[in-house]
């Protein structure tokens, strides 16, 4: 496996504030779903940000497929926490607006987004307004939008914070089916200790400094039993760091 | 069904209005002879022999021809320049006092000035209509910039729009409701603005048909104008505001419902 993403000696803070993040290194292998697990302020949503390029300037080196990353690349998928579906355009519409941005043409990209569409199981909604879907189809939007492009890596920053817990679980086993199918690299922001272990290969736990306190890969074979003891074992691991980060404060 | 019901119960109840005001206005006309304060008859009368000359509708066209005009280049000098200083902050600051002291004048004390340096015809009209519809454009515009998530920007940007497509796509959909906010209120002050100008220094357009009426004491023609500037305003906000705004700017509402 070769790294697509590479982070060395990464440290970031915003005008005038103390650094948000201290001495990043880590790397992202193809096809592997990485997690950023941290307590709120430790920069977990800030570092995604860099990875993205959505701020040019930081000290140290990123690099998305060997090259440094200083400004959005189409070959990225962001998935916001408010998601940022825009509400003027229908369904379809906004599954279709980044192929349109890239100039993709009209036949290739109508069909693209009808298959990504049916994917996510919204093709009976595909000229519903925005305004009218429930949180999960949101999500589900959110999500064709991105990975209709075809992105070598998906970024999710905190995406299912937002919604109940039921939905939350369907729509984290849509998200799994997904990379599995697609094999898209994937790097999620989370708070949730259970989310990062049903999902992911590797947990970077984010320490309140703004530094990598570990890494963890979880070594449980998929589909991951929530109760099963091997679970446990990691989601006490995690829950301690957690714990650890607060009494620290 | 329950919607039908509504939407009729309103017409009634604007129906009703109109009735009520033309009884009153009967009664109030009957202690008056007719050339002083006509009734609702006299004016409808004065409207069929007005109409059967011709004159009036002459009138008519050129308002309207006039606030097409200088509405439509308004509001496209407004988005332009609106967009432009949404994106620049020095831009934006170097605006600030010029919107605001626009924003006091008057336009119809524009007028005066316009007539002698643009002569009696169309251009001094168009001038007021700009002057009058310019500004409010432009400040919703403006808001509107201020408003646009950073994130649908973003968003946007990662799924490669850039340039003139970020613009077309992304900006002016996410202004268009605060823009139509600003062109209700520039078409108002507009409307009666131009009708005024037209009153003090025009020689043709319906604020003229009004003043040369009153000049020669015919009473039921200057109510005739009156009447023909508020059922004009009217028509238009129902022909193409409200669609524009339909078409436009209608997910914006439906968020609001959410």
């Amino acid at each position: 496996m070769s790294a697509l993403v590479q982070i060395d000696n990464v440290s970031f803070h915003y005008a005038k504030d103390t650094a948000v993040l201290k001495d990043i290194d880590f790397s992202i292998d193809k096809n592997s779903f990485v997690t950023l697990l941290g307590p709120s302020g430790c920069g977990k949503s800030t570092l995604l940000n860099l990875i993205a390029g959505f701020h040019p300037t930081y000290d140290g080196r990123i690099e998305f497929e060997g090259k440094q990353v200083k400004k959005p690349s189409k070959d990225q998928g962001f998935v916001f926490q408010d998601l940022a579906l825009f509400p003027w355009l229908s369904v379809r519409k906004n599954v279709e607006f980044g192929l349109k941005m890239q100039k993709v043409p009209k036949e290739k990209r109508e069909t693209k987004v009808k298959k990504m569409i049916e994917m996510v199981g919204l093709s009976d909604y595909d000229s519903f307004p925005i305004s009218s879907l429930s949180g999960g189809m949101k999500q589900r939007v959110a999500l064709a939008r991105t990975l209709v492009t075809e992105p070598n890596l998906l970024l999710l920053d905190e995406p299912f914070s937002a919604l109940d817990a039921q939905t939350r679980d369907v729509l984290q086993d849509e998200l799994l089916q997904l990379h599995t199918k697609l094999s898209t690299t994937t790097l999620l922001v989370t708070h949730s200790i259970d989310e990062a272990i049903y999902l992911s290969d590797t947990v970077i736990l984010l320490s309140k400094n703004g530094t990598i306190k570990d890494i963890v890969n979880i070594e449980i074979d998929r589909p991951r039993e929530r109760t099963s003891s091997a679970y446990n074992f990691y989601q006490k691991k995690l829950y301690d760091f957690l714990k650890e980060e607060r009494q620290s404060l | 069904m329950s919607m039908v019901l509504r939407k009729v119960n309103r017409w009634k109840m604007g129906w009703l209005a109109v009735l009520f005001v033309l009884v009153v206005w009967s009664a109030v006309s009957l202690n008056y002879p007719s050339y002083v304060f006509p009734g609702p008859v006299d004016v409808f009368k004065e409207g069929v022999n007005q109409w059967e000359k011709g004159e009036l509708t002459s009138h008519i066209v050129v308002s309207l021809k006039r606030l097409v005009i200088g509405f439509f280049l308004s509001a496209i000098m407004a988005f332009l320049i609106g967009i432009l200083a949404g994106a620049s902050r020095k831009f934006r600051e170097f605006l600030t006092p010029l919107v605001t002291f626009f924003q006091a004048t008057p336009p119809m004390a524009w007028a005066p000035l316009l007539i002698i340096l643009l002569g009696l015809g169309d251009a001094p009209m168009i001038a007021v209509i700009i002057i009058a519809s310019f500004f409010p454009i432009l400040i919703n515009v403006m808001q509107g910039m201020n408003h646009i998530p950073e994130s649908h920007v973003q968003a946007a940007r990662s799924l490669g729009a850039k340039g003139w497509r970020l613009g077309y796509f992304v900006y002016l959909p996410e202004i268009t409701p605060a823009a139509i906010s600003g062109i209700y209120v520039g078409f108002a002050i507009s409307w009666r603005s131009l009708v005024a100008a037209e009153m003090i220094g025009g020689n043709s357009g319906i604020g003229y048909f009004i003043a040369f009426n009153g000049q020669i004491g015919n009473t039921s023609s200057v109510i005739l104008g009156i009447l023909l500037i508020g059922f004009m305003a009217l028509l238009m906000d129902y022909l193409l505001l409200k669609p524009l705004q339909k078409r436009f700017a209608g997910w914006a509402s439906r968020n609001e419902n959410e």
